[in-house]
């Protein structure tokens, strides 16, 4: 793990370059010039205080909002200007709330489709892939529970499983053991370890814990919408 | 898992307020099966029974909305029976009336003359047809006979006189079986019309070249000053009854599915503002716009089509439930065609898609991070 911003050598799958997020009706400015690259299977930690800009970051890395100035290139392609935002998110990028945001109705099954229908995924190869997911995060017996009818941390395995369902190579992670206990925690982490070591797939996780940061190969450090160095972030 | 499979569970997940507004909807589904369904059946069976009877051709006295209050003097009706290519005149007197005590508030009275092919035609089920000659005498229709308890032998009141039953028949018509046939001599003392009937049914020699009858209606109309002779289907069309209670209908049937309407968009938006986390999380997992739009239409319109569904069975009960009531067997046919059925459900489907308009619309400007950010 290091406590660097500097983006390791290679094509980054992300690349943020100079951006901003002011957000107007507040005059609130969440990043400023924040320059970043992400290499392809890097597992990335981004922490920081409250109110620091982390999640205006995640959701700017998620193609969920848009910088007031700068440009971020997924892929190498801008993402500004780019009409299919949804496809991105749909097929190369996979989101795990902090609070799930599992569909209440439908049964763990169902939810881990419901990314592939947006992908446009037929239906027998849905229910394959689904039930492949369940059985990688220990859920197979739990196919036809409701959310209702899961722990915390079953949801939160649920949640990624969601995550992983287009098969993205880019996994966000908002705070992903911020409601879990330490053992759940625990277990949604070395899911993580297994996603990034045998998956190759890239991991940013934003956190408070400095646990689940050290299981990173870097941290990037944020305080008042800038990138700054572990001591600063302290301060 | 479909779009549709979720859309479903959805509303089942929320199973009261699906419930409720699904029946708030059956109701005025049920509301235009029923009264459209027993506007336009009475329409049908009114054309049914005139072209039944051999009534190519309705005549009667032009200029009058209501035809109870119309008459023409009997001596049309031989001048019509003089007219080439005329086969059939049959004259009635057609009057209302109420047996109150049976709660029977709207009962046809027809005044057939003794010689009227009409009392041949339907079904003699108890007694004996009328015949020339017959004071004080009626045939009772079977369903009115039932709804008053009479048989033959039995003696009923009609305009403050005893009449004997003498005998009670059987009609393809609903509104020949609720019906009173009676002399035509003895109705028109008692409506104090000498010599009148509401109207002639005038049928056409079959043989005729088309064309003919628009050639015999004229001839008719000729006859007499503000005399009309209308093809039966258009006469019943315009018939001021028929016209009043199919716009009443309409206009009952419309309000209630307007109502329903705001029902359903009220549900969808309860629905949409309950779930915005969720639909921010459908927007950040890839859904686009459109999907999500669809999936509200997809939701709106399968509440409404069980709402349809349960409104249709609904109506066709309300209505076999009205023609077997007392107060309304002999006007209402409990037979409901499949087109007033579509019509309901039809109906249903607009109101749903007119409810939806306002939580899609809604979910269209939705963007996912804010959606995500709501409480």
């Amino acid at each position: 793990m290091s406590n660097s911003h500097r983006p390791a050598a290679g094509a980054p799958l992300l690349r943020v370059d100079r951006v901003s997020r002011i957000y107007p009706e507040g005059a609130v400015t969440a990043l400023l010039d924040v320059s970043l690259e992400f290499q392809k299977g890097e597992y990335v930690a981004i922490m920081g205080p409250s109110g620091s800009g982390k999640s205006t970051l995640l959701n700017l890395l998620g193609a969920l909002d848009k910088p007031t100035a700068g440009e971020i290139y997924f892929d190498g392609q801008p993402l500004s200007g780019n009409r299919n935002l949804d496809v991105i998110r749909a097929e190369k990028i996979g989101f795990v709330f902090q609070s799930f945001h599992l569909l209440p109705s439908l049964t763990t099954l169902q939810n881990i489709q419901v990314p592939m229908l947006a992908a446009g995924r037929k239906p027998c190869s849905r229910v394959e892939r689904a039930r492949e997911l369940l059985e990688l995060v220990a859920l197979g017996h739990r196919a036809g529970h409701l959310p209702s009818q899961l722990s915390v941390g079953q949801r939160q395995r649920v949640a990624i499983a969601r995550a992983l369902a287009n098969d993205p190579p880019l996994l966000l992670a908002d705070e992903p053991t911020g409601n879990l206990d330490s053992r759940a925690g625990a277990e949604a982490l070395a899911l993580f370890d297994r996603l990034h070591r045998q998956h190759g797939k890239t991991l940013i996780v934003i956190t408070h814990s400095a646990e689940v940061a050290a299981r990173a190969e870097r941290v990037i450090w944020i305080r008042d919408g800038r990138i700054v160095t572990r001591e600063a972030a302290a301060a | 898992m479909s779009e549709l499979t979720m859309a479903w569970r959805s509303l089942c997940y929320r199973p009261i307020r699906s419930g409720l507004t699904a029946l708030g909807l059956a109701l005025a589904v049920g509301a235009v099966v029923a009264l459209v369904g027993v506007a336009k059946r009475s329409e049908d069976a009114f054309l049914e029974l005139y072209l039944r009877r051999g009534g190519d051709l309705v005549v009667q006295r032009a200029g009058g909305a209501v035809q109870l209050s119309n008459g023409v003097d009997q001596a049309v009706g031989d001048k019509i029976r003089r007219l080439p290519g005329v086969d059939r005149v049959v004259g009635c007197l057609m009057d209302m009336v109420s047996f109150e005590q049976a709660d029977l508030f709207a009962v046809i009275v027809n005044g057939w003359a003794a010689d009227s092919p009409v009392l041949e035609e339907v079904t003699l089920v108890e007694g004996r047809r009328l015949r020339e000659g017959d004071r004080r005498a009626v045939m009772l229709g079977k369903t009115l006979a039932t709804s008053l308890g009479k048989r033959v032998g039995d003696k009923i009141e009609l305009y403050a006189e005893l009449f004997d039953v003498v005998g009670v028949f059987d009609s393809f018509s609903v509104y020949e079986s609720g019906a009173v046939f009676c002399p035509l001599a003895e109705l028109q003392r008692l409506m104090n019309r000498p010599n009148h009937v509401t109207g002639y049914l005038v049928g056409v020699d079959q043989a005729a070249v088309a064309g003919h009858v628009e050639a015999i209606r004229r001839r008719i109309e000729a006859l007499a000053p503000n005399l009309v002779a209308l093809p039966s289907g258009e006469f019943v069309r315009n018939l001021a009854q028929i016209r009043v209670i199919r716009a009443m209908a309409w206009v009952t049937s419309l309000v209630a599915l307007l109502i329903g309407a705001v029902g359903i968009s009220n549900t969808m938006v309860m629905s949409i503002l309950e779930r915005q986390r969720e639909i921010g999380a459908l927007r950040a997992l890839g859904w686009r716009t459109v999907s999500v739009v669809r999936l509200v239409g997809e939701e709106s319109l399968l509440l409404c089509l069980v709402g349809a569904a349960a409104g249709s069975l609904l109506g066709i009960a309300a209505t076999k439930g009205l023609s077997l009531a007392p107060m309304t067997a002999g006007l209402i046919d409990g037979r409901l065609s499949l087109t007033v059925i579509a019509q309901g459900v039809a109906l249903a489907l607009v109101a749903g898609l007119l409810g939806a308009i306002y939580p899609a619309c809604w979910v269209a400007r939705c963007a996912p991070l804010e959606a995500l950010r709501q409480k």
